[in-house]
């Protein structure tokens, strides 16, 4: 097997120090997104960063040839965990309404002053 | 590869919001799992019997997906105190894998309730 990365539109592969994504074999490792866009958060609340972040993601699967739908761990990590998760779930649900992959949640710190939510997932290519 | 949901039994796939567990080829993912029963009760305020509760929880997604723990190649531990609590997490470790153990991550997090001691999420072969 062969490590491919995934790069999306505007990826600056001299200068990137992770890569968005990785294929190995049927497999896509997207990198952790927060809810942030060019630098900027997409809001102060669970929900507009929750969206963001799996909209960073969506990018990923994209550039990657694939979807929602083959997504089958997420793991997810929030700043305030006990205040948020509620917000979390709603969008989550969003995304996917139907056969949900497994996920893991935890409440932890995040690098990027005011972010809410940091989430990787796992998929089939 | 597919993409097949686990199911645990009293999972409603209508209703639920995460999978317990998702196969992919040979591998069997499942969620991670606090040390809380059906109603979300901890068993106890230690950290023994709540990452057994958490194993059990583990151990029927596990056997939903028809593996066992001698197959779990993988597993990543959240403790809410880890220094104090990682010799009790490792005794129950133990206790479910005498022999041949699988590669394991422990770390520090916070979880939902501030009586949860531990979330504990593995991946196993089929």
């Amino acid at each position: 097997m062969e490590k491919e990365l995934i790069l999306k539109e505007g990826t600056d592969v001299e200068n990137m120090v992770i890569a968005p994504g990785v294929r190995v074999g049927d497999v896509i490792y997207v990198s952790g997104s927060a809810g942030a866009k060019d630098g900027e958060l997409a809001g102060d609340d669970i929900e507009s960063q929750a969206r963001q972040a799996m909209e960073n993601l969506g990018e990923v699967l994209e550039a990657a040839g694939s979807s929602w739908d083959k997504v089958f761990k997420l793991n997810c990590y929030l700043t305030e965990a006990a205040r948020d998760f509620e917000g979390w779930n709603t969008v989550f649900k969003e995304y996917f309404p139907e056969d949900p992959p497994a996920r893991t949640t935890v409440g932890a710190q995040i690098a990027m002053e005011g972010a809410l939510i940091e989430v990787e997932l796992i998929a089939l290519a | 590869m597919e993409k097949e949901i686990i199911l645990t039994e009293g999972t409603d796939p209508e209703t639920m919001t995460f999978s317990p567990a998702v196969r992919v080829g040979d591998l069997v993912f499942t969620s991670g799992s606090a040390g809380i029963d059906e109603e979300g009760n901890i068993p106890g305020p230690d950290i023994e019997s709540q990452a057994r509760q958490a194993f059990d929880n583990l151990g029927e997604a596990l056997e939903a997906a028809g593996t066992s723990w001698d197959r779990v190649v993988k597993v990543n531990c959240y403790l809410t105190h880890p220094a104090r609590d990682f010799e009790g997490w490792n005794t129950v470790f133990k206790e479910y894998f005498p022999e041949d153990p699988p590669a394991r991550t422990t770390v520090g997090a916070s979880l939902l309730r501030e009586e949860w001691l531990l979330e504990v999420e593995l991946v196993a072969l089929s």
